[in-house]
């Protein structure tokens, strides 16, 4: 990737050949062969966010998802690989660079529950990022910042500046959570399962709110969600992934009206939906996903394939441009 | 007659902040070989109604008025020593989180034969022979008794429970959230597996979930719970195609459809009310749209409407 380090127009990140891969500390495996493990959770994965759009990783847990978005918000470092942020590579470990980056790129998590701090206050939540960038200068300013940013997530500052997080509902905290990403005017989020712990009712009003707020800031998303439907609500264009890598990337009306990847087509027919009520016949895929110890070589997806041939247990298919924007790794669709 | 009917079902428990009315006036039956889904949000009764018939609540909790009648006969009176001969031989239970149901130091094997042994009198090597034709039933290889819990997947021991509840033939199966923890495929293969076990042994099924879309793959009939008491109650297509009641409607919008137009999801405001002090009258009123004068004071009941029941003031019992 050296000539190709450029950064196309408009991309905000562009993520290139990223593995991250856990050592195994303890083990019956390490003791007798003598050799380090790894739990190989991120194994090589391509893919570039476009300015304003709403970026969705999607797939089952284990699948890497989580970590992207964690190695993408700079909260780990990875084992190899690139990661562009507007333009800087924030895999490299330049302190300096990446405190700068951090104030435009923010992260809002999945458990409201537990990610907020029962000791602060919403305003001592929503202002922390304000005082460890020193971006204010004055208290009265920290202040309108804050009752600005709860504003804007839809809380009333007077009530809920005072309050903690104990004294909120989970859509309320969720909101707490926002405002807290968006004080800095970041140009990027990173949103992982944001929605999940919540209530149906309350969920809908969140990922509204997700939306509104990315038109009047200008802002992209990253979007990390197990469920379909709701990605497919919130994303412009998705990524499927499977087993630490990137199986199918395309707009969200394609990857579920014509998914191309056969695991692609097995969880698009697998998601139960409130469209029809016809029972249809739930043609669930055999097995379980593989570990991600040991995954099987060629295709990580062959064990359980249906159109399995001989070239998928042998050689890893890569992710290839089939048809216009639409990226798909796997050795049905080989070009020529 | 049909196997289940719960008739006018009020479970309270007594806090030291006041009395929770945690399932108010709660009445519906199941049929022979017909599944229910139970659904609403957290908090909604749903699964204190499945509790209640069970007769699993504890105190501070107790069953309050009505009946559960289970083949004519009201479980509410029944002692615990009577109860026990019914838990798990005639109404079985499928709990969510498998992880902790399971318990870590016995073979799946005598956990299975476990269920058996207490309601049936037969050897120990029986009671395995069981365990494995059980397994052969849910799709889990028989060899595999001998292995102990932590060497199954999540879905595998969301498999195993759903055999654990089937073991002694019971007629009711009362699942709560199985495949709530579950990943898309994972419940994708459970779902199905619940759907074919239920036409193949004749089984009334009682779904229990917040998750609507769960119901329309699964179930003939669909209640909505709001606040401890039912919002709507029909067969599943009618309920689920034109919700009649604000609330199910209001539910039904906030799932974002997979295929078809995208429209812009409703959210309900406010939040569900806390059930010491229920609002008076209908208990949806101030979260309501179209809320009346009438709605403040009178508690609507659930009456036919359309070919379903619903209990809201907007459709008056003729």
């Amino acid at each position: 990737m050296k000539e190709g380090a450029k950064l196309k127009e408009d991309s905000i990140v562009s993520v290139r050949g990223l593995k991250k891969w856990f050592p195994l500390k303890t083990g019956i495996g390490r003791l007798l062969s003598g050799k380090q493990m790894y739990v190989r959770a991120l194994d090589g994965v391509d893919f570039e966010i476009k300015k304003g759009e709403v970026f969705g990783l999607v797939g089952e847990s284990g699948c890497g998802k989580t970590t992207t978005g964690r190695l993408i918000a700079m909260l780990m470092e990875p084992t190899e690989g690139e990661i562009f942020f507007e333009g800087l590579n924030i895999a490299s470990k330049n302190k300096a660079d990446l405190k700068q980056a951090r104030k435009r790129l923010q992260i809002v998590f999945q458990d409201p529950y537990e990610y907020l701090s029962p000791r602060m206050t919403v305003y001592e939540i929503v202002s922390e990022p304000l005082t460890i960038h020193k971006v204010v200068k004055s208290r009265t300013e920290k202040e309108e910042l804050v009752a600005k940013a709860l504003q804007s997530v839809s809380l009333n500052p007077r009530e809920n500046m005072h309050k903690r997080p104990h004294e909120l509902s989970g859509g309320e905290r969720q909101r707490v959570a926002i405002a807290r990403a968006i004080i800095l005017q970041p140009t990027f989020i990173v949103a992982d399962e944001p929605v999940s712990m919540l209530d149906v009712s309350v969920r809908s009003g969140i990922m509204n709110l997700m939306l509104d707020m990315k038109d009047q800031l200008n802002l992209t998303y990253l979007f990390i969600t197990h469920d379909i439907s709701a990605g497919r609500y919130m994303c412009d264009r998705m990524a499927v992934m499977y087993l630490g890598l990137v199986v199918e990337a395309a707009s969200t009306e394609e990857i579920i009206n014509e998914p191309m990847h056969p695991y692609t087509q097995a969880l698009i027919a697998v998601v139960p939906t409130i469209d029809s009520t016809e029972k249809r016949y739930l043609a669930a895929i055999k097995g379980k996903v593989p570990d991600a110890i040991n995954p099987p070589p060629g295709c990580r997806f062959h064990p359980r394939c249906p159109h399995v041939m001989d070239v998928c247990r042998v050689d890893m298919p890569k992710l290839e441009e089939i048809k216009h924007g639409h990226f798909v790794a796997c050795h049905l669709y080989k070009k020529g | 007659m049909p196997v289940l009917e719960v008739n006018n079902l009020e479970t309270i428990f007594a806090t030291g902040a006041g009395v929770v009315q945690a399932v108010s006036d709660v009445s519906f039956t199941l049929d022979k070989e017909e599944s229910l889904g139970l659904a609403g949000e957290s908090g909604c009764g749903k699964s204190t109604t499945a509790m209640s018939i069970m007769k699993l609540i504890r105190p501070p909790g107790r069953i309050a008025d009505g009946k559960v009648l289970f083949e004519g006969e009201d479980l509410v009176p029944k002692t615990e020593a009577e109860m026990r001969h019914i838990r798990g031989k005639k109404i079985s239970m499928v709990f969510q989180g498998v992880s902790n149901a399971l318990n870590p130091v016995f073979k799946l094997g005598d956990q299975l034969a476990e269920a058996v042994l207490n309601h049936e009198r037969i050897s120990k090597d029986e009671a395995l022979k069981r365990a494995q034709d059980i397994l052969d039933l849910v799709g889990i290889d028989r060899s595999r008794i001998n292995n102990y819990p932590h060497e199954f997947s999540g879905g595998m021991k969301q498999r195993i429970m759903i055999a654990t509840a089937l073991i002694c033939n019971p007629n009711v199966v009362i699942a709560d959230e199985p495949t709530t923890a579950l990943d898309v495929i994972s419940q994708g293969q459970v779902l199905k597996l619940i759907d074919d076990l239920q036409s193949k042994l004749g089984l009334s099924l009682l779904l229990i979930t917040h998750d609507l879309s769960v119901i329309g793959e699964v179930c003939d009939k669909l209640a909505i719970m709001y606040a401890g008491k039912i919002a709507e109650y029909g067969e599943v297509a009618t309920v689920l195609e034109s919700p009649l009641h604000p609330y199910s409607e209001a539910l039904v919008h906030a799932f974002p459809p997979l295929k078809g137009a995208k429209r812009r999801l409703e959210s309900i405001p406010g939040s569900p009310p806390i059930l010491i002090n229920p609002p008076s009258g209908c208990r949806f009123h101030p979260r309501c749209p179209h809320a009346m004068d009438v709605c403040r004071t009178e508690d609507p009941r659930l009456t036919e409407v359309k070919g379903r029941k619903v209990s809201c003031h907007l459709y008056p019992a003729k």
